[in-house]
């Protein structure tokens, strides 16, 4: 009797680990790697919208401590925490004004989170860097470091 | 090949002192080898920290040069000038910056600057005023080169070199201005050296920056200019293609205090190896005494002994020892010794005894004589010299055979011998005379002569009477082949010391009376003065000369 007592324990026990894992592999899983209805580019591809709109609008997701490790020349700072509509709206001159956003990288999150704000806001022509400031850095593209 | 020889001591102390040598060579050329393993060790390992640092120190540098070309690009008049295409104000921006340049002056060393167009093409440059770079153009031509080749979005990649001009080393930086969209390239040309000093600091070690022609770009103040009690590490440092050494960093490490320690270590080994060595000698020597030496020392001293007389041989020795091998030497020599003892004896009974009738010799009867001569003198004892001499032997001889005649002689020098007191010969040892001493003597001197000693007598009388006892117990016939035969002896009879001092005037004048007893018909006779020698003795011995 003691004996079956202890198998269930142990079955208890491995279900609430497995179930715990399944919890932080469900947490990676939120990493977000796409968003419908935004153009998703690279390193290069920021490149070559910079050039393809010579009016881009590159807004810096990040908050301002990470900011002063460095940044994309000529992008503007609004920190997803202070992204809405209002905010939005003061930097960005029409709803289909070509806008890319980035942060410091893929883990980072704040990016995907402001596109999507933006999204609600109804901008149409948004960009989204998901490798943010770490892979241009690593790619030796220029940053201001003030 | 001929060795010298040696005491096993001796050369017991040689091997050990050999291989303690041996060792103790070892020990010395193993902490030069170890030395130098050390020492190649931590020249490689700080060339190699060279190395990591200066890759370190040229990442920083290249960092702090795209700093110092944001500062520029960014300024409103460097850009609004780009944009107006204005050389004028970019080549004023440009010398502004080696005017300013003192506020960096501790961590850049600017040597040019360049503005490019999009394609790369120089619009205007500026130089400091120290610079060893002629022209206007850039330090290191492939940059431009390898920039132009780029396409699309790597335009706008930041690209930097480290090359040779002329024999110094640049490092030269290609930066875009404009934003993302390039409206041109500013080239920063910077002096790589001032960079790595840091090195020095981080490290604390002395270092010198040289050319690829040994001259000293760079040198701490404690790089020592003899640098024999340290080392020194060298690191070359690369031009960006790989083609030529661009600059050597080297680094100086003072050993001396670690050759110092070694040697203390090493003088400490060789000290306690001295003293093992010492201990060692000291045991294996006792060991040695107890099981090896003593007993050979025992050994020798009896063979020395022997050597002087041989009358010790058969008895044993006694050396006992731990070593199986020394204690069969030990037994062997005492068997040897008991079987030489006895062969000894019988070859000195063989010499001194007269094989047909087994009385003793002449040898020995000349031995025993001079024995008793030494013995007695000045002692006021006295010995008699009896020579007897069987009358008419040859006639037996001649009418019986010589078989005849030796059983005669048997028979006459036994019942001869049952009147002495004469020792046995029968023994299996030889007759020495120890064992004769003071007793009766017969001899066969040889033919049908005899001669018997009789030492120690009081008086005259006691002579006589032997002689007298010798004649009767001989005149008794003796039956040989059925036929009795008579045989007479003549006796005479010399005393020691009153008829002379030495063997052969005693034999002489036993001699002279023998024969005085043969012509006279007397069966022995006492020598006198009166009987003197008036024929010549048939002994040859008993020549004067020989006195």
């Amino acid at each position: 009797m003691c004996h079956i007592r202890h198998n269930l324990l142990r079955l208890i026990i491995l279900f609430v680990l497995s179930s715990g894992g399944l919890a932080i592999a469900g947490e990676e899983e939120k990493i977000v790697k796409h968003i419908p209805g935004v153009n998703k580019v690279d390193a290069e591809g920021v490149i070559d919208l910079a050039g393809k709109f010579p009016g881009l609008l590159i807004i810096d997701s990040r908050i301002v401590s990470d900011r002063a490790q460095g940044y994309i020349e000529g992008s503007r700072s609004l920190p997803d925490i202070d992204t809405d509509c209002e905010n939005l709206a003061r930097i960005i001159p029409d709803m289909d004004h070509p806008t890319l956003f980035y942060c410091n990288g893929p883990e980072c999150g704040r990016s995907a989170r402001a596109v999507k704000i933006a999204m609600g806001c109804g901008y149409s022509n948004l960009h989204w860097f998901f490798g943010g400031f770490e892979e241009w850095q690593e790619k030796n593209y220029p940053y201001i470091k003030k | 090949m001929q060795f010298t020889r040696l005491s096993i001591k001796t050369s017991l102390v040689l091997t050990i002192l050999l291989v303690g040598l041996l060792g103790l060579g070892l020990a010395l050329t193993s902490t030069t080898v170890y030395r130098d393993v050390i020492l190649d060790y931590k020249r490689q390992s700080l060339s190699e920290l060279l190395a990591v640092k200066t890759a370190d120190q040229l990442d920083k540098l290249e960092e702090q040069a795209m700093e110092m070309g944001n500062s520029l690009k960014t300024s409103p008049r460097f850009r609004e000038a780009l944009d107006r295409q204005d050389t004028a104000t970019l080549s004023a921006a440009l010398r502004q910056q080696f005017h300013q340049y003192f506020v960096t002056a501790h961590v850049l060393r600017l040597e040019r600057l360049i503005v490019r167009s999009t394609d790369y093409e120089l619009i205007t440059s500026a130089s400091s005023r120290k610079t060893a770079l002629t022209g206007d153009g850039s330090a290191c031509p492939s940059l431009a080169h390898e920039a132009a080749l780029r396409q699309g979005a790597k335009r706008l990649k930041i690209i930097s070199k480290l090359c040779n001009n002329n024999g110094m080393p640049y490092f030269s930086l290609l930066l875009p201005v404009g934003g993302l969209v390039p409206k041109g390239y500013l080239e920063i040309i910077t002096s790589p050296t001032l960079s790595l000093k840091p090195i020095e600091n981080d490290l604390a070690i002395p270092l010198c920056i040289r050319l690829p022609d040994e001259e000293i770009l760079y040198s701490s103040n404690q790089w020592p200019d003899n640098r024999e009690n340290g080392l020194t590490a060298r690191y070359a440092l690369s031009t960006s293609d790989g083609s030529n050494t661009a600059l050597f960093i080297e680094a100086y490490e003072d050993t001396q205090e670690m050759s110092a320690e070694l040697v203390r270590t090493r003088n400490t080994l060789l000290l306690s190896s001295a003293i093992l060595i010492a201990l060692v000698i000291f045991f294996a020597l006792a060991l040695l005494r107890r099981t090896l030496v003593r007993p050979l020392e025992i050994l020798n001293h009896k063979l020395q002994l022997l050597h002087n007389d041989n009358s010790s041989l058969g008895e044993p020795i006694h050396a006992p020892s731990n070593i199986i091998e020394v204690n069969q030497l030990v037994d062997d020599f005492n068997k040897m010794s008991a079987e030489l003892h006895d062969l000894y004896g019988r070859l000195e009974r063989m010499a001194y005894t007269d094989s047909m009738t087994r009385l003793p010799n002449r040898g020995l009867f000349n031995d025993y004589v001079d024995h008793l001569l030494a013995k007695y003198n000045d002692t006021g004892q006295h010995f008699a010299l009896l020579l007897i001499d069987l009358d008419e032997f040859k006639q037996v001889n001649d009418e019986y055979g010589h078989e005849a005649g030796d059983m005669l002689l048997c028979e006459t020098a036994s019942r001869m011998n049952s009147v002495l007191r004469t020792p046995s010969m029968s023994g299996q040892n030889g007759f020495s005379l120890a064992e004769i001493a003071d007793r009766d003597l017969l001899v066969r001197l040889g033919g049908d002569e005899f001669a018997a000693i009789i030492p120690a007598f009081d008086n005259s009388q006691q002579v006589e009477e032997v002689a007298r006892k010798l004649a009767e117990i001989t005149r008794q016939p003796v039956q040989l082949y059925n036929t009795p035969l008579t045989i007479h002896l003549s006796i005479g009879i010399a005393l020691y010391p009153a008829d002379g001092s030495g063997r052969t005037s005693l034999l002489r004048h036993a001699d002279s009376a023998m024969y005085h007893a043969k012509n006279h018909g007397r069966d022995y006779c006492f020598y006198d003065h009166t009987m003197n020698d008036n024929r010549t003795s048939a002994h040859p011995e008993t020549s004067p000369t020989q006195d």
